[in-house]
Protein backbone atom coordinates (compact mmCIF):
# COMPACT_ATOMS: atom_id res chain seq x y z
CA UNK A 1 0.00 0.00 0.00
CA UNK A 2 1.67 3.18 -1.16
CA UNK A 3 -0.67 5.44 0.84
CA UNK A 4 -0.14 5.91 4.53
CA UNK A 5 -0.91 8.30 7.37
CA UNK A 6 1.80 9.05 9.93
CA UNK A 7 1.25 10.63 13.32
CA UNK A 8 3.36 12.40 15.96
CA UNK A 9 5.94 14.00 13.66
CA UNK A 10 6.31 17.78 13.46
CA UNK A 11 8.36 19.76 10.92
CA UNK A 12 10.10 22.40 13.05
CA UNK A 13 12.78 24.09 10.94
CA UNK A 14 14.23 24.25 7.42
CA UNK A 15 17.44 25.90 6.17
CA UNK A 16 19.22 26.01 2.81
CA UNK A 17 22.71 26.77 1.54
CA UNK A 18 23.84 27.30 -2.07
CA UNK A 19 27.31 27.49 -3.61
CA UNK A 20 28.52 31.05 -4.29
CA UNK A 21 29.28 30.53 -8.00
CA UNK A 22 26.48 31.88 -10.19
CA UNK A 23 25.95 30.45 -13.68
CA UNK A 24 23.89 32.65 -16.00
CA UNK A 25 21.98 31.08 -18.88
CA UNK A 26 22.81 34.17 -20.94
CA UNK A 27 26.45 33.03 -20.78
CA UNK A 28 25.63 29.54 -22.05
CA UNK A 29 26.92 29.85 -25.60
CA UNK A 30 26.09 26.26 -26.54
CA UNK A 31 22.63 27.73 -27.14
CA UNK A 32 21.93 30.37 -29.76
CA UNK A 33 20.66 33.71 -28.47
CA UNK A 34 17.07 32.95 -29.50
CA UNK A 35 17.25 29.57 -27.76
CA UNK A 36 18.51 31.19 -24.56
CA UNK A 37 15.70 33.72 -24.65
CA UNK A 38 13.09 31.00 -25.17
CA UNK A 39 14.68 28.84 -22.46
CA UNK A 40 14.60 31.63 -19.87
CA UNK A 41 11.00 32.49 -20.70
CA UNK A 42 9.53 29.00 -21.01
CA UNK A 43 11.72 26.89 -18.72
CA UNK A 44 11.91 29.69 -16.17
CA UNK A 45 15.59 29.40 -15.30
CA UNK A 46 17.78 32.47 -15.67
CA UNK A 47 20.54 31.73 -13.19
CA UNK A 48 21.64 28.85 -11.03
CA UNK A 49 24.37 27.97 -8.58
CA UNK A 50 27.22 25.56 -9.25
CA UNK A 51 29.58 23.87 -6.83
CA UNK A 52 33.31 24.54 -7.22
CA UNK A 53 35.70 21.61 -7.77
CA UNK A 54 35.98 19.66 -4.53
CA UNK A 55 32.71 20.96 -3.09
CA UNK A 56 29.96 18.35 -2.63
CA UNK A 57 26.30 18.13 -1.77
CA UNK A 58 27.46 16.71 1.57
CA UNK A 59 29.35 19.95 2.22
CA UNK A 60 26.30 22.06 1.36
CA UNK A 61 24.05 19.99 3.61
CA UNK A 62 26.59 20.09 6.43
CA UNK A 63 26.54 23.90 6.24
CA UNK A 64 22.72 23.96 6.16
CA UNK A 65 22.56 21.61 9.17
CA UNK A 66 25.03 23.68 11.19
CA UNK A 67 23.01 26.78 10.44
CA UNK A 68 19.84 25.06 11.59
CA UNK A 69 21.30 23.45 14.73
CA UNK A 70 22.97 26.71 15.80
CA UNK A 71 19.93 28.80 14.90
CA UNK A 72 17.59 26.60 16.90
CA UNK A 73 20.15 26.07 19.69
CA UNK A 74 19.62 22.33 19.46
CA UNK A 75 21.68 20.03 21.64
CA UNK A 76 23.51 17.89 19.07
CA UNK A 77 23.58 14.92 21.44
CA UNK A 78 19.78 14.80 21.22
CA UNK A 79 19.65 14.09 17.46
CA UNK A 80 18.51 10.48 17.19
CA UNK A 81 18.46 10.09 13.41
CA UNK A 82 19.98 11.61 10.29
CA UNK A 83 18.90 10.78 6.74
CA UNK A 84 20.82 12.17 3.77
CA UNK A 85 18.94 12.17 0.47
CA UNK A 86 20.98 12.73 -2.68
CA UNK A 87 21.95 11.41 -6.10
CA UNK A 88 25.39 12.96 -5.70
CA UNK A 89 26.69 11.39 -2.52
CA UNK A 90 30.29 12.04 -1.55
CA UNK A 91 31.37 8.43 -2.08
CA UNK A 92 29.87 5.17 -3.33
CA UNK A 93 30.64 3.98 0.20
CA UNK A 94 30.45 4.80 3.03
CA UNK A 95 27.15 6.63 3.36
CA UNK A 96 27.56 10.41 3.43
CA UNK A 97 25.06 10.50 6.31
CA UNK A 98 27.49 8.59 8.51
CA UNK A 99 30.32 10.98 7.63
CA UNK A 100 27.98 13.86 8.46
CA UNK A 101 27.13 12.29 11.83
CA UNK A 102 30.79 12.80 12.70
CA UNK A 103 31.26 16.19 11.02
CA UNK A 104 28.17 17.58 12.73
CA UNK A 105 29.37 16.25 16.07
CA UNK A 106 26.25 14.17 16.62
CA UNK A 107 26.04 11.31 19.09
CA UNK A 108 27.27 7.84 18.10
CA UNK A 109 23.81 6.57 19.03
CA UNK A 110 22.42 8.55 16.09
CA UNK A 111 20.94 6.35 13.39
CA UNK A 112 22.24 7.43 9.96
CA UNK A 113 21.74 6.25 6.40
CA UNK A 114 21.51 7.57 2.82
CA UNK A 115 18.56 7.49 0.46
CA UNK A 116 19.86 7.75 -3.11
CA UNK A 117 16.76 9.31 -4.64
CA UNK A 118 16.59 12.51 -6.63
CA UNK A 119 13.63 14.71 -7.37
CA UNK A 120 11.17 12.63 -5.31
CA UNK A 121 13.65 12.50 -2.42
CA UNK A 122 12.21 15.09 -0.05
CA UNK A 123 8.77 13.48 -0.05
CA UNK A 124 10.26 10.01 0.35
CA UNK A 125 12.65 11.29 3.03
CA UNK A 126 9.88 12.85 5.13
CA UNK A 127 7.77 9.69 4.83
CA UNK A 128 10.64 7.40 5.89
CA UNK A 129 11.74 9.65 8.74
CA UNK A 130 8.21 10.28 10.03
CA UNK A 131 7.50 6.54 10.00
CA UNK A 132 10.67 5.97 12.06
CA UNK A 133 9.65 8.67 14.52
CA UNK A 134 5.99 7.75 14.88
CA UNK A 135 6.46 5.36 17.81
CA UNK A 136 8.46 7.87 19.85
CA UNK A 137 11.77 6.02 20.07
CA UNK A 138 13.30 8.71 17.86
CA UNK A 139 12.49 12.15 19.26
CA UNK A 140 14.61 14.56 17.19
CA UNK A 141 15.90 14.01 13.68
CA UNK A 142 17.51 15.68 10.67
CA UNK A 143 16.59 15.19 7.04
CA UNK A 144 19.35 16.52 4.79
CA UNK A 145 18.47 16.82 1.10
CA UNK A 146 21.06 18.08 -1.33
CA UNK A 147 22.38 17.63 -4.82
CA UNK A 148 25.28 18.85 -6.92
CA UNK A 149 23.85 17.72 -10.24
CA UNK A 150 25.71 20.36 -12.25
CA UNK A 151 28.72 18.05 -11.95
CA UNK A 152 26.91 15.08 -13.45
CA UNK A 153 26.11 16.31 -16.96
CA UNK A 154 27.99 17.29 -20.10
CA UNK A 155 28.35 21.05 -20.64
CA UNK A 156 27.54 20.36 -24.29
CA UNK A 157 24.19 18.75 -23.49
CA UNK A 158 21.84 21.68 -23.97
CA UNK A 159 18.76 19.60 -23.17
CA UNK A 160 20.02 18.81 -19.68
CA UNK A 161 22.94 20.98 -18.54
CA UNK A 162 21.09 24.33 -18.37
CA UNK A 163 18.44 22.86 -16.06
CA UNK A 164 20.57 21.73 -13.17
CA UNK A 165 21.66 23.75 -10.14
CA UNK A 166 23.19 22.80 -6.80
CA UNK A 167 21.97 23.26 -3.23
CA UNK A 168 21.96 21.69 0.21
CA UNK A 169 19.14 21.80 2.76
CA UNK A 170 18.40 20.70 6.30
CA UNK A 171 15.00 19.95 7.82
CA UNK A 172 14.50 19.29 11.52
CA UNK A 173 11.68 17.12 12.85
CA UNK A 174 10.49 16.48 16.41
CA UNK A 175 8.29 13.83 17.97
CA UNK A 176 5.11 15.64 18.98
CA UNK A 177 1.85 13.91 19.87
CA UNK A 178 -0.02 17.11 19.00
CA UNK A 179 1.35 17.22 15.45
CA UNK A 180 -1.20 16.97 12.65
CA UNK A 181 -1.04 13.70 10.69
CA UNK A 182 1.11 13.48 7.56
CA UNK A 183 -0.65 11.84 4.61
CA UNK A 184 1.73 10.33 2.08
CA UNK A 185 1.40 8.56 -1.27
CA UNK A 186 4.55 7.13 -2.87
CA UNK A 187 5.03 5.44 -6.24
CA UNK A 188 7.74 3.99 -8.48
CA UNK A 189 8.05 2.67 -12.03
CA UNK A 190 11.40 1.20 -13.03
CA UNK A 191 10.24 0.35 -16.54
CA UNK A 192 11.37 3.79 -17.68
CA UNK A 193 14.66 3.96 -15.77
CA UNK A 194 16.71 4.55 -18.92
CA UNK A 195 14.95 7.87 -19.60
CA UNK A 196 16.90 9.60 -16.82
CA UNK A 197 20.16 7.90 -16.02
CA UNK A 198 23.85 8.17 -15.31
CA UNK A 199 24.73 5.06 -17.28
CA UNK A 200 28.41 4.43 -16.63
CA UNK A 201 30.61 4.39 -13.57
CA UNK A 202 28.45 2.11 -11.43
CA UNK A 203 28.74 -1.64 -11.10
CA UNK A 204 26.62 -2.45 -14.17
CA UNK A 205 29.01 -0.51 -16.39
CA UNK A 206 32.22 -0.08 -14.37
CA UNK A 207 34.88 2.54 -15.05
CA UNK A 208 36.70 1.87 -18.31
CA UNK A 209 37.94 3.82 -21.32
CA UNK A 210 34.44 4.36 -22.69
CA UNK A 211 33.15 5.73 -19.41
CA UNK A 212 35.83 8.43 -19.19
CA UNK A 213 35.94 9.34 -22.89
CA UNK A 214 33.83 12.12 -24.33
CA UNK A 215 32.25 11.03 -27.57
CA UNK A 216 29.07 11.66 -29.47
CA UNK A 217 26.56 9.20 -28.08
CA UNK A 218 23.59 7.54 -29.79
CA UNK A 219 21.40 10.65 -29.30
CA UNK A 220 23.92 12.89 -31.07
CA UNK A 221 25.09 14.62 -27.89
CA UNK A 222 28.76 14.55 -26.85
CA UNK A 223 29.17 13.23 -23.33
CA UNK A 224 31.32 10.96 -21.23
CA UNK A 225 29.88 7.60 -20.27
CA UNK A 226 29.44 8.61 -16.64
CA UNK A 227 27.56 11.81 -17.47
CA UNK A 228 23.80 11.93 -17.14
CA UNK A 229 21.30 11.46 -19.96
CA UNK A 230 17.71 12.65 -19.95
CA UNK A 231 14.95 11.95 -22.45
CA UNK A 232 13.18 15.23 -21.83
CA UNK A 233 10.08 14.34 -23.84
CA UNK A 234 9.57 11.09 -21.97
CA UNK A 235 10.08 12.74 -18.57
CA UNK A 236 7.60 15.43 -19.56
CA UNK A 237 5.11 12.78 -20.67
CA UNK A 238 5.55 10.96 -17.34
CA UNK A 239 5.15 14.15 -15.31
CA UNK A 240 1.91 15.07 -17.04
CA UNK A 241 0.60 11.52 -16.78
CA UNK A 242 1.32 10.84 -13.11
CA UNK A 243 1.90 13.90 -10.92
CA UNK A 244 -1.49 15.67 -10.91
CA UNK A 245 -3.15 12.28 -10.48
CA UNK A 246 -0.91 11.51 -7.48
CA UNK A 247 -1.60 14.92 -5.93
CA UNK A 248 -5.35 14.39 -6.24
CA UNK A 249 -4.93 10.90 -4.80
CA UNK A 250 -3.18 12.08 -1.62
CA UNK A 251 -5.54 15.03 -1.14
CA UNK A 252 -8.50 12.63 -1.30
CA UNK A 253 -6.69 10.25 1.05
CA UNK A 254 -6.23 13.12 3.50
CA UNK A 255 -9.97 13.76 3.32
CA UNK A 256 -9.70 17.31 2.06
CA UNK A 257 -10.09 19.19 -1.21
CA UNK A 258 -7.56 20.96 -3.45
CA UNK A 259 -9.12 24.27 -2.40
CA UNK A 260 -8.26 23.51 1.25
CA UNK A 261 -4.54 23.33 0.44
CA UNK A 262 -2.78 26.63 1.17
CA UNK A 263 0.27 25.95 -1.00
CA UNK A 264 1.37 23.31 -3.51
CA UNK A 265 5.15 23.06 -3.31
CA UNK A 266 6.26 21.01 -6.29
CA UNK A 267 9.69 19.74 -7.14
CA UNK A 268 11.15 22.49 -9.29
CA UNK A 269 11.55 20.50 -12.51
CA UNK A 270 11.08 23.32 -14.97
CA UNK A 271 8.45 25.99 -15.40
CA UNK A 272 6.79 24.30 -18.35
CA UNK A 273 6.24 21.07 -16.40
CA UNK A 274 5.22 22.82 -13.18
CA UNK A 275 2.81 25.14 -14.96
CA UNK A 276 1.30 22.22 -16.87
CA UNK A 277 0.68 20.34 -13.61
CA UNK A 278 -0.86 23.45 -12.06
CA UNK A 279 -3.19 23.82 -15.04
CA UNK A 280 -4.14 20.14 -14.81
CA UNK A 281 -5.14 20.80 -11.19
CA UNK A 282 -7.03 23.95 -12.23
CA UNK A 283 -5.48 26.00 -9.44
CA UNK A 284 -4.23 29.63 -9.41
CA UNK A 285 -0.59 30.61 -9.70
CA UNK A 286 -0.47 32.21 -6.25
CA UNK A 287 -0.58 28.80 -4.54
CA UNK A 288 2.41 27.45 -6.48
CA UNK A 289 5.69 29.02 -5.31
CA UNK A 290 8.51 28.85 -7.87
CA UNK A 291 12.24 29.15 -7.15
CA UNK A 292 13.53 28.15 -10.58
CA UNK A 293 14.60 31.59 -11.83
CA UNK A 294 17.61 31.87 -9.54
CA UNK A 295 18.27 28.25 -8.59
CA UNK A 296 17.32 25.96 -11.48
CA UNK A 297 16.38 22.36 -10.80
CA UNK A 298 18.23 21.32 -7.65
CA UNK A 299 17.03 17.70 -7.46
CA UNK A 300 16.31 16.47 -3.95
CA UNK A 301 16.87 19.97 -2.54
CA UNK A 302 14.31 21.79 -4.65
CA UNK A 303 11.24 21.54 -2.39
CA UNK A 304 12.89 22.62 0.90
CA UNK A 305 14.92 25.26 -0.99
CA UNK A 306 11.67 26.69 -2.36
CA UNK A 307 10.18 26.75 1.14
CA UNK A 308 13.14 28.75 2.42
CA UNK A 309 13.71 31.04 -0.56
CA UNK A 310 10.10 31.83 -1.52
CA UNK A 311 7.98 31.22 1.57
CA UNK A 312 9.83 32.57 4.60
CA UNK A 313 7.18 35.17 5.37
CA UNK A 314 4.39 32.65 4.78
CA UNK A 315 5.60 29.70 6.81
CA UNK A 316 6.77 31.66 9.86
CA UNK A 317 4.25 32.32 12.61
CA UNK A 318 1.27 30.72 10.85
CA UNK A 319 -0.50 27.45 10.27
CA UNK A 320 -0.41 26.19 6.69
CA UNK A 321 -1.69 23.11 4.97
CA UNK A 322 0.97 22.19 2.42
CA UNK A 323 0.99 19.75 -0.44
CA UNK A 324 4.52 18.62 -1.33
CA UNK A 325 5.13 16.67 -4.53
CA UNK A 326 8.37 15.24 -5.90
CA UNK A 327 8.84 13.39 -9.19
CA UNK A 328 11.64 12.32 -11.48
CA UNK A 329 14.58 9.93 -11.72
CA UNK A 330 13.71 6.30 -11.11
CA UNK A 331 11.10 6.87 -12.20
CA UNK A 332 9.93 7.72 -8.71
CA UNK A 333 7.23 10.07 -7.48
CA UNK A 334 5.23 10.89 -4.41
CA UNK A 335 3.12 13.53 -2.71
CA UNK A 336 2.25 14.32 0.86
CA UNK A 337 -0.08 16.56 2.83
CA UNK A 338 1.46 18.15 5.89
CA UNK A 339 0.13 20.82 8.20
CA UNK A 340 2.83 23.13 9.49
CA UNK A 341 2.72 25.66 12.29
CA UNK A 342 5.35 28.38 12.53
CA UNK A 343 8.37 26.78 10.84
CA UNK A 344 11.76 28.26 11.74
CA UNK A 345 13.42 29.50 8.55
CA UNK A 346 16.53 31.53 7.84
CA UNK A 347 17.29 33.19 4.49
CA UNK A 348 19.23 31.13 1.95
CA UNK A 349 22.95 31.74 2.39
CA UNK A 350 26.04 31.16 0.25
CA UNK A 351 28.39 28.36 1.19
CA UNK A 352 31.64 29.63 2.72
CA UNK B 1 -12.94 23.66 -30.29
CA UNK B 2 -12.84 24.07 -34.02
CA UNK B 3 -9.82 23.51 -36.25
CA UNK B 4 -9.64 27.28 -36.73
CA UNK B 5 -9.47 27.87 -32.97
CA UNK B 6 -6.82 25.17 -32.63
CA UNK B 7 -4.73 26.87 -35.31
CA UNK B 8 -5.18 30.24 -33.58
CA UNK B 9 -4.01 28.73 -30.31
CA UNK B 10 -0.94 27.27 -32.03
CA UNK B 11 -0.22 30.66 -33.57
CA UNK B 12 -0.42 32.32 -30.13
CA UNK B 13 1.82 29.78 -28.44
CA UNK B 14 4.49 29.87 -31.11
CA UNK B 15 4.16 33.49 -32.18
CA UNK B 16 7.90 34.10 -31.80
CA UNK B 17 8.92 31.29 -34.11
CA UNK B 18 6.13 30.79 -36.63
CA UNK B 19 6.64 32.79 -39.79
CA UNK B 20 3.57 33.84 -41.75
CA UNK B 21 0.17 32.23 -41.64
CA UNK B 22 -0.34 28.62 -40.68
CA UNK B 23 -1.90 26.54 -43.43
CA UNK B 24 -3.89 23.70 -41.79
CA UNK B 25 -2.62 21.24 -44.38
CA UNK B 26 1.07 21.94 -43.84
CA UNK B 27 3.26 19.49 -41.96
CA UNK B 28 3.56 21.08 -38.52
CA UNK B 29 7.30 20.45 -38.41
CA UNK B 30 7.75 22.73 -41.40
CA UNK B 31 6.05 25.57 -39.56
CA UNK B 32 7.40 25.13 -36.04
CA UNK B 33 11.19 24.81 -35.87
CA UNK B 34 11.52 21.27 -34.56
CA UNK B 35 13.55 20.98 -31.38
CA UNK B 36 12.94 19.51 -27.95
CA UNK B 37 11.67 22.79 -26.51
CA UNK B 38 9.02 23.33 -29.18
CA UNK B 39 8.03 19.67 -28.98
CA UNK B 40 7.42 20.09 -25.24
CA UNK B 41 5.44 23.28 -25.77
CA UNK B 42 3.22 21.60 -28.36
CA UNK B 43 2.74 18.57 -26.13
CA UNK B 44 1.82 20.81 -23.17
CA UNK B 45 -0.64 22.76 -25.27
CA UNK B 46 -2.50 19.68 -26.53
CA UNK B 47 -2.28 17.63 -23.35
CA UNK B 48 -3.09 20.28 -20.75
CA UNK B 49 -5.53 22.51 -22.60
CA UNK B 50 -7.50 19.70 -24.20
CA UNK B 51 -7.01 17.15 -21.40
CA UNK B 52 -5.66 14.57 -23.83
CA UNK B 53 -3.07 12.03 -22.74
CA UNK B 54 -0.40 12.12 -25.43
CA UNK B 55 2.62 9.94 -25.87
CA UNK B 56 5.90 11.17 -27.30
CA UNK B 57 5.42 8.77 -30.22
CA UNK B 58 2.23 10.60 -31.15
CA UNK B 59 4.29 13.62 -32.12
CA UNK B 60 6.98 11.69 -33.94
CA UNK B 61 5.20 11.57 -37.26
CA UNK B 62 5.01 14.00 -40.13
CA UNK B 63 1.39 15.10 -40.04
CA UNK B 64 -0.43 18.33 -40.82
CA UNK B 65 -2.20 20.54 -38.31
CA UNK B 66 -5.51 19.31 -39.71
CA UNK B 67 -4.50 15.67 -39.20
CA UNK B 68 -3.26 16.48 -35.70
CA UNK B 69 -6.60 18.07 -34.88
CA UNK B 70 -8.56 15.17 -36.35
CA UNK B 71 -6.42 12.54 -34.63
CA UNK B 72 -6.18 13.98 -31.11
CA UNK B 73 -8.68 16.75 -30.48
CA UNK B 74 -11.78 16.02 -32.54
CA UNK B 75 -12.39 12.58 -30.93
CA UNK B 76 -12.73 14.13 -27.48
CA UNK B 77 -14.72 17.18 -28.53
Amino acid sequence: MANRVIHNCKLVAVTAVVPPTVFSINDYLIMQEAERKQFIEKVGIEKKRHVSPGMTSGDLCEAAANKLLDGQKINRNEIDALIFVSQTRDHIFPCTSVILQHKLNLSKSCLAFDVPLGCSGYVYGITILAALMESGTIRKALLLCGDACSTTVSYKDKTFFPLLGDAGTASFFEYDQKASPIYSSLHSDGSEYKNLIMQGGGFREPWDEDVITEKTRWDGIPRKGYQGYMNGMKIFEFSLREVAKNIKEVIAFAGCSPEAIDYFILHQANLLINESIRKQLKMGKSKFPISLATNGNTGAASIPLTMVSEMGHILKGKKNKLLLSGFGVGLSWGSLCIETNDIFLLPVTDFK
Amino acid sequence: MSLEKFITRIQEEFQDVVKGTINPDTNYREIIPWNSMNALLLMALIQVEYNIELKVEDLNSDISFREMYQKFIQPVE
